[in-house]
């Protein structure tokens, strides 16, 4: 009997303690809020750690001196206006008269001169990655850079969210857990990582009303949780929603779906110091490949087929770069036959013309589930002309460490071409040929020395029109060459309810809720 | 162990860190980076100050939050700590009278249908039934909200009954097989004989001699839940320790996934050790047989 009552007592205090860590939902009806889900990106919102900056930009928070527009242009923000000195070693940054930080202190061009400084010390990203100063000096009104080399894309550079204004004169300390002091419509009230961070109206704002008195952000890992929460009107705006969601938010008096091309390219870089150092290999494999079907319906239309470096979403001649290896699968077998590629132990796939077997290692990681759908994809259409491909699916991590160590045939990689505008330092990156001088290019082993050199005139190169053509012929000649494999660019989906109102989608996805944001009642 | 394996593992923390943004890095800043979270240092230097911090109750610093390990896991604990109690009781709540059911019944047709549920308690996956639950009682009923808080009861129902909803299965199945051969036994058809009632015989003698075998189960359940529930968590959006580790796993942050290992290894060494302790309590007669 006394142990029967022990038991039912133990149930009724575990049913106590349930009640009592049960805390009841607070929430106040008049006030205007908008809800946002998200998937987790930052653990803390220090702007120069890692690319936490992104989201306090994209939260509404952060604003930089310049920003891009919706064709990925610059245009002015916290500068009103810039431009370069006749050496091209100096930019002068014309700072925004009336501008206040979240906490009413005014926004001065030794501020931002300060604030800079802090990004460049605390940040090895801003220091390495984007371009190298001697000195940053306040002349009026105006910010003048001096650069160590004349650098063409120093405004495009200060858009990157990384770059983001914060009031230097607090306890900057703080930043990482409560949120930075900015200049954006919002300002950070309460931040739990990996959970919500809820930004309330910035009093100050220098850009005019913003309607709403708070935006939580709430963290919904899962995908499908992701979007019942935004059936179930638990949200209004859903971010990171692919093409497959689309399907359920086909009724228009609900919901609102923006979609464009992103500024994502996903890729196989092709080993050259392997099988893959022949260019009818190359070229055989680019033709086999049926990327318009892969985009279309393996990905539900999920993506544009790749075909240069460069994706369309930024001017630089996707349309007017022809690919001289477009889909033909007869030719890429005509092709291998013709150059020695031929099937010798009669087991479907081709030796190659010193009768080696081709296995080709095809490296893929799996965060993103697009990749293995375009490995799978080929390696079934290089089956069909001939070339065998193994598919070695391992984490993002262990891809890199391959990567690194040249350990692959074909290493797929979902890349941002343009960081900040610009495509020269990815171009550079993957297509300038390895040298020790230059630690930093590629890893396939890939050299021409035309683009080289068309990237060195790049370097130099201020005027706009001539570095777009560079930019074309350099691309021009990666394709002829059948360097690399350009699977698809990514097209980024944007659903909500279709109350809210004001909502843009960039290319460079650096702002997501901004003063223009609202709801209709 | 754990350090070992880690450190062996491949993948880098720097380049996870600094690559998070889809783009690559230089390899100065990669070797910088590496200098800042110490990872140039060798393993057992590494391994040897890891251990000291243990001793001196420093868990590390995360790499990605640049919080205290300690801190983080404390800021998550309190949400798996609720789903950890709630689903446990709801689990006792159906698997003790089901398995009894199924047993009292035994071959006819309560039997079979409780039988019914319990084979499709243990084979579902967690995360399908949260997805299911999710569409019927959230979507369709709107009984509980889709995304949890991890603050309110309608919040923490969703979850705990999922993560329940297997483990009861599992349960009523053990409850069931005590119950059966405690049922049998010549003490039972003795009381019966002696005109006793069988609710008083189940509650008074067959009851708590079956419960006393689930103890341990309810301790490895109990070991498994404290340490998050991953798949639920995920699911269902709630801030616990499940969710921590593996974002912490992702992220490559050794410090954190110690920090995790080390949580887990001790409340199973300490749960064990309290259903130890408690056998003796429960039933004297392992406490006198053992000395």
């Amino acid at each position: 009997m006394i142990r029967e009552h022990r038991f039912f007592r133990f149930v009724v205090v575990l049913a106590l303690c349930v009640m009592a860590f049960s805390g009841p939902k607070t929430a106040s009806a008049s006030e205007k809020i908008l809800r946002v889900g998200v998937t987790s990106f930052a653990d803390t919102l220090e702007p120069t750690t890692q690319y936490f900056s992104w989201v306090v930009s994209r939260y509404g928070v952060g604003e930089c001196l310049v920003r891009f527009d919706e064709k990925g242009g610059l245009k002015p923000c916290l500068a009103e206006s810039w431009r370069c000195s006749d050496d091209k070693k100096s930019w002068i940054f014309r700072i925004r008269e009336g501008v206040k930080f979240s906490n009413g202190r005014e926004m001065t061009p030794e501020l931002v001169k300060a604030s800079l400084e802090r990004t460049f010390t605390m940040s090895k990203r801003a220091a390495t990655a984007f371009f190298k100063y001697d000195s940053i000096e306040v002349d009026g009104q105006n910010l003048i850079i001096t650069t160590s080399s004349p650098t063409y894309n120093v405004p495009g550079s200060l858009a990157e969210p990384l770059f983001l204004i914060v009031d230097t004169t607090v306890d900057t300390e703080s930043f990482a857990l409560e949120g930075p002091i900015c200049t954006g419509p919002y300002k950070v009230v309460s931040f739990k990582a990996s959970e919500i961070c809820v930004v309330a109206r910035n009093d100050h704002y220098w850009g005019g009303p913003v309607p709403f008195d708070k935006v939580e952000y709430k963290v919904i890992g899962d995908q499908v949780t992701r979007e019942m929460a935004l059936q179930a009107g638990e949200i209004d705006v859903a971010y990171n929603l692919k093409s497959g969601n689309a399907a359920t938010f086909t009724d228009e008096s609900r919901y609102s779906t923006l979609c464009i091309p992103a500024l994502r390219t996903t890729l196989a870089f092709m080993n050259q110091k392997g099988f893959l150092g022949d260019k009818i290999l190359r070229q055989a494999i680019i033709r086999a490949l049926d990327r318009d079907t892969y985009v279309e319906v393996l990905l539900d239309g999920g993506a544009t087929a790749g075909k240069t470096p460069v994706p369309p979403s930024l001017d630089f001649g996707f349309e007017d770069i022809e690919d001289p290896n477009s889909f033909d699968p007869d030719s890429a077998r005509k092709i291998l036959t013709d150059n020695g590629y031929k099937d010798i132990d009669g087991d479907g796939y081709v030796e190659s013309p010193n009768g080696e077997k081709i296995d080709l290692n095809f490296v893929i990681y799996d965060s993103r589930a697009e990749l293995g759908i375009y490995a799978q994809a080929a390696q079934i259409n290089l089956k069909e002309v001939g070339i065998k491909v193994t598919v070695n699916t391992v984490s993002y991590e262990t891809m890199l460490d391959k990567q690194e160590a040249g350990d692959f045939d074909l290493i797929i990689w979902c890349v941002l071409a343009a960081n900040t505008g610009d495509p020269e330092n990815y171009l550079r990156e993957f297509w300038r040929t390895y040298s020790n001088e230059a630690p930093n290019s590629n890893k396939a082993g890939y050299s021409n020395s035309e683009v080289d050199r068309l990237m060195d005139e790049l370097s130099t190169e201020f005027d706009p029109t001539k570095r777009r053509d560079l930019v074309i012929d350099i691309q021009r000649h990666i394709v002829d060459d059948a360097a690399s494999v350009f699977f698809g660019c990514e097209v980024t989906y944007l659903f909500s309810s279709s109350k809210v109102t004001g909502l843009k989608i960039y290319p460079i996805d650096y702002y997501w809720i901004t003063k223009d944001v609202d709801i209709a009642d | 162990m754990s350090f070992s394996l880690m450190s062996l593992s491949p993948g880098d923390p720097a380049e996870a860190m600094l690559m998070s943004g889809g783009q690559s890095v230089s390899p100065e800043l990669l070797e910088a980076t590496r200098q800042e979270l110490g990872l140039n240092r060798p393993f057992l230097v590494r391994y040897m100050s890891w251990l000291w911090g243990v001793f001196r109750g420093d868990l590390g610093i995360s790499y990605t939050s640049k919080q205290p390990v300690v801190d983080r896991m404390i800021a998550f604990f309190p949400a798996t700590l609720k789903l950890t109690v709630a689903s446990l009781v709801i689990m006792l709540i159906v698997a003790i009278p089901f398995g009894i059911l199924s047993a009292l019944y035994c071959d006819r047709w309560p039997d079979y249908l409780i039988r019914g549920f319990t084979f499709l308690g243990v084979s579902v996956p967690n995360f399908w039934v949260g997805l299911m639950f999710l569409s019927f009682f959230a979507l369709r009923l709107h009984l509980v909200p889709v995304v949890s808080s991890g603050q309110g009861f309608s919040d923490l129902l969703l979850p705990a009954v999922t993560l329940a909803f297997a483990m009861s299965a599992k349960y009523t199945r053990q409850v069931r097989t005590a119950v059966l051969e405690e049922l049998h036994q010549d003490y039972v058809l003795g009381a019966e004989v002696r005109g006793e009632s069988r609710v008083s015989v189940l509650c008074r003698e067959v009851l708590p001699n079956a419960v006393l075998p689930l103890i341990t189960l309810l301790g490895l359940s109990l070991g498994s839940l404290l340490g998050g529930t991953a798949v639920v968590e995920i699911i269902f959006s709630w801030p616990g320790l499940g969710n921590l580790a593996v974002h912490a796993i992702t992220a490559r942050d050794y410090p954190m996934v110690q920090g995790y290992v080390l949580w887990i290894s001790l409340i199973y060494m300490t749960i064990n050790l309290i259903v130890d302790i408690s056998y003796g309590r429960l039933d004297p007669r392992i406490g006198r047989s053992s000395r």
